[in-house]
C-alpha cells in the first residue's frame, strides 16, 4: 500500500464523491485521476459544475458534511518522507490538520468572503503560522510582515494590521497568498485564485504565483475555467468534464493536438484576443447535464458533434494513450481497444 | 432639433453622472464620485460599440445613464428615433417613456434579472403589455421571440428556475428584443456564463443583430470577447475614455498606454504566444478626487509634467487612411506602443 510514488508529490485515483441529499445523490466526481509530479503546476480545467472545486476540495478534507469520497485513494508524500493516503485520515484528525495549510495551502476564488471581517490580516496569518510553526505571537507577526512584503503589499508593517476590507480585491488575493505560504507549504491548490479579479490585477497576481514558485520550488494545482490562464501558468493539463478526467497531457499536447472533441470545441469556443475579427467562434451544443443524473456512455455524447455510434451511448470510455503522456477517454481514437478496455473493466 | 451625421445613432456629448458623498448629521455633501466624468462618443446605426474598462472604471454607470435609469450629472445623450433626434438627458418621465421602447438593456447576471416568481411569458411580456398590447397578442409575440432566440415556445409557462444559466440569458435577450427596439445596451452579458455557452450566446446576439438591424452598446471587461464582437471599441479609465478605434486598429496599433498595458494583461489561450505584461505602478485613481491633469498619469511610464497639470481631450489622431482613431493624451504623437497582432 505505501509504496512511494516516483516524484510525484501527489497522486489522486479514482476519486469518487457523491452529495447525499433530499433530492438524490449528486455524482461531483466519478473517477479522477491526476498527479502532480514536485515542483510542477498542473491545470484542472473544465466548466461550472465539472467537479474541479469538489476534487480540490477532498485532497484537503474540506467537503461539506453533505459529500463524501465513496472510492478511491489521495497519496501523498509527506514531508517525514512517508506516503500517506488522505482519504484515510479524519477531516478533524491531528495528522490531517498538520498536512492542512502546513504543507497542502490553499488559495480560494473570492477573496473577500474567505478572509474574516472581524480579524486583522495580521491575526490571520500568523494563527497559521502559530499552529503549524509553533512560533510565538511576536514572531509570527514578523513573518507575516516578511510574507506581505514578498508578495509586494506596500507598507507592510503597517498594513499588516488592518482589516481585509480595507484592502482592495487583488491587494485582498495578495494577503491570502501570503497566508498560504507562511508556512512554506510543499503544494498549493489555487481554486480560480483570479477568477474575481480585473484583467491588469489577475497579470500582477498571477505573475506573483508563478515568481514565487520558482523561488520556493513549490507544486501546484491550479484550477480555472480560463483557458488563457492555464496556457500562460501549466506544465500539464487534466481537462474535466462532469466528474471525469476527459484528457490529460503537456500544456502543449492540449493546445496544439487535443485529441478529446470537447477539449478541441472548448479551445474553438473562446473568443481569441490576437488574429482577425469576423470568423465565427464555434459553440458546443447544449448545455452541461444535470450531475444528479448523468448520462449512460461517455459523458459528453449528447453534445459531441464527432458522435460515431452507440458505443458512445451505451459505454464509457477510458483513458488511451495517445501520446507520450497524453491520454483521452473517447472511442474516436480507439475504437476497437476501447470496446476491449471497456468490456476488461467489466 | 439637435443636429447629429446621418449614420450615427447615438450619439455622447460630455455626459457626466455624479453621485454625491454625503456625510455628518446633515447629510451635507462633500463632494461627489464621479463614476463619468466627461465621456463622448458615437455609434454608428447598426454597429456594435464596445466598452471596455477595468471596475470601477464608470462603464456600467455610463450604460445606465444611458437608457435614463440614472439621471445624468451634466451633458448631452443624443438619438435618433424614426421622429428625428432628441436629446434623452433632457426628457421627462413621460416624454422618456415614448422612447424607453427603443432602447433596452441585457443584463449581467442572468440569476438575479428575471424574477423568480413570473413565468417566462409573463418575464417577457411584461414590456408589450406596458406598450398597450393585449394578453393574446403577447402570446404570439413571445413564442415568435423564444424562437428567434432559440428556446422551446412550449416552455413559456415554466419559471426561471427550471432553465440553465444560458438559457436564462436567452430569456433575458428575448425580452430585451420584444418591443423591436433599435439600440440595445448590454452590460457584461456573457461574463457570468460557461465558455461553451458563452460562445453561443455571443453568436445568436450577432445573428439577432444582422437580422432586426440592431445596434448594441456592448459593455464587457472581456477584451477577447470584444475583440470578437465589436466593429469599435472604446476603452474606459476613472470615468472618461481614453481611446477609441476601429477594433482590429485599437488592438493591432493602440495609442494610449493604458489600452496597451489592459492588452498586454490579458493570457492568451496558446502556449505558444508568450505573456509580457509589465506590472502597473500603483493603485486606480480615486474618482471622487479632484481631477487635474491625465487620471493614468501616475501609473504612467511615459508621463512628464504636463500629464499631471493638464487634461488631454479625446481627439483624432488618424493616419490618412485609417477611420477615426480617437485618443485622450498628450504624448499618442511622440509615443510608440505595442498592441497585438
Amino acid at each position: 500500500m505505501n509504496k512511494p510514488v516516483e516524484n510525484n508529490i501527489l497522486e489522486v485515483r479514482d476519486l469518487e464523491v457523491k452529495f447525499f441529499s433530499d433530492e438524490g445523490t449528486v455524482n461531483a466526481a466519478n473517477g479522477v485521476n491526476f498527479k502532480v509530479p514536485a515542483g510542477k503546476s498542473i491545470g484542472i480545467v473544465g466548466e461550472s459544475g465539472c467537479g474541479k472545486t469538489v476534487t480540490a476540495y477532498s485532497v484537503l478534507q474540506l467537503l461539506p458534511s453533505t459529500g463524501k469520497i465513496t472510492n478511491g485513494t489521495i497519496k501523498y508524500q509527506a514531508n517525514d518522507g512517508n506516503v500517506i493516503d488522505l482519504t484515510n485520515l479524519k477531516s478533524e484528525s491531528r495528522a490531517m490538520r498538520r498536512i492542512r495549510g502546513g504543507e497542502i495551502s490553499m488559495i480560494f476564488q473570492e477573496p473577500m468572503t474567505s478572509f474574516s471581517p472581524v480579524h486583522t490580516i495580521c491575526n490571520q496569518i500568523s494563527e497559521a503560522i502559530m499552529l503549524h510553526q509553533h512560533l510565538s505571537k511576536q514572531k509570527a507577526r514578523l513573518r507575516a510582515i516578511e510574507m506581505l512584503e514578498l508578495v509586494g503589499i506596500p507598507n507592510a508593517k503597517r498594513r499588516v494590521d488592518e482589516y481585509p476590507f480595507q484592502f482592495s480585491g487583488g491587494m485582498r488575493q495578495r494577503a491570502m497568498i501570503a497566508m498560504a505560504l507562511a508556512c512554506n507549504p510543499k503544494i498549493l491548490i489555487a481554486d480560480e485564485p483570479t477568477t474575481a479579479l480585473d484583467v491588469t490585477t489577475q497579470a500582477q497576481v498571477l505573475k506573483l504565483i508563478q515568481g514565487i514558485q520558482d523561488e520556493l520550488n513549490l507544486s501546484m494545482i491550479l484550477i480555472t475555467h480560463d483557458l488563457g490562464v492555464i496556457a500562460q501558468m501549466v506544465d500539464h493539463v487534466y481537462i474535466m468534464y462532469l466528474g471525469k478526467v476527459v484528457e490529460s497531457g503537456s500544456v502543449y499536447d492540449i493546445f496544439d493536438r487535443a485529441k478529446h472533441p470537447y477539449t478541441r470545441d472548448l479551445i474553438q469556443s473562446i473568443p481569441k484576443l490576437h488574429g482577425a475579427r469576423g470568423e465565427r467562434v464555434t459553440s458546443i451544443a447544449g448545455t452541461v447535464p444535470s450531475t444528479y443524473k448523468l448520462p449512460k456512455g461517455c459523458a459528453f455524447h449528447a453534445r459531441c458533434s464527432d458522435m460515431f455510434g452507440n458505443i458512445c451511448r451505451t459505454e464509457t470510455p477510458l483513458p488511451i494513450e495517445v501520446g507520450s503522456d497524453h491520454y483521452v477517454s473517447c472511442f474516436l481514437h480507439s475504437r476497437e481497444e476501447g470496446k476491449n478496455n471497456a468490456r476488461d473493466a467489466r | 432639433m439637435p443636429e447629429m451625421p446621418d449614420n450615427v445613432i447615438l450619439s455622447v456629448k460630455n455626459l457626466k453622472k455624479h453621485f454625491p458623498i454625503r456625510k455628518g448629521f446633515l447629510r451635507r455633501s462633500s463632494g461627489a464620485v464621479k463614476a463619468v466624468n466627461g465621456v463622448d462618443f458615437f455609434i454608428p446605426s447598426g454597429e456594435t460599440l464596445g466598452l471596455v474598462g477595468e471596475s470601477g472604471c464608470g462603464k456600467t454607470t455610463l450604460g445606465r445613464v444611458i437608457v435614463r435609469a440614472l439621471e445624468p450629472t451634466a451633458g448631452q445623450i443624443l438619438f435618433r428615433t424614426s421622429q428625428g433626434v432628441i436629446d434623452l438627458a433632457g426628457l421627462g418621465k413621460s416624454e422618456l417613456k415614448n422612447v424607453r421602447s427603443h432602447i433596452q438593456m441585457i443584463f449581467q447576471d442572468p440569476y438575479s434579472s428575471l424574477n423568480q416568481r413570473m413565468t417566462i411569458l409573463d418575464i417577457i411580456s411584461e414590456p408589450l403589455i406596458n406598450f398597450g398590447h393585449t394578453r393574446k397578442e403577447c402570446e404570439e409575440r413571445v413564442s415568435e421571440l423564444l424562437d428567434m432566440v432559440g428556446l422551446n415556445p412550449r416552455y413559456m409557462q415554466r419559471y426561471p428556475h427550471s432553465f440553465s444559466g444560458g438559457q436564462r440569458q436567452r430569456i433575458g435577450i428575448a425580452r430585451a428584443l420584444a418591443l423591436n427596439p433599435s439600440l440595445v445596451v448590454a452590460d457584461e452579458p456573457v461574463s457570468a456564463l460557461d465558455v461553451s455557452v458563452q460562445a453561443q450566446v455571443l453568436n445568436l446576439l450577432m445573428d439577432l443583430q444582422k437580422q432586426m438591424q440592431l445596434t448594441y452598446l456592448f459593455i464587457s471587461h472581456d477584451l477577447s470577447v470584444v475583440r470578437y464582437i465589436c466593429d469599435r471599441v472604446a476603452v474606459m479609465y476613472v470615468g472618461y475614455i481614453v481611446e477609441m478605434a476601429g477594433t482590429d486598429q485599437l488592438y493591432s496599433k493602440p495609442r494610449h498606454p493604458y489600452t496597451s498595458t489592459l492588452l498586454s494583461a490579458v493570457p492568451e489561450a496558446s502556449p505558444h504566444i508568450p505573456w509580457n505584461y509589465s506590472v502597473l505602478s500603483g493603485e486606480v485613481a480615486d474618482p471622487a478626487a479632484d481631477r487635474q491633469g491625465c487620471a493614468f498619469a501616475p501609473r504612467c511610464q511615459y508621463a512628464s509634467d504636463i500629464c499631471s497639470q493638464e487634461i488631454p481631450s479625446l481627439h483624432d489622431v488618424s493616419l490618412p487612411g485609417e477611420d477615426g482613431h480617437y485618443v485622450a493624451c498628450h504624448f499618442a504623437d511622440k509615443i510608440e506602443l505595442e498592441g497585438v497582432s
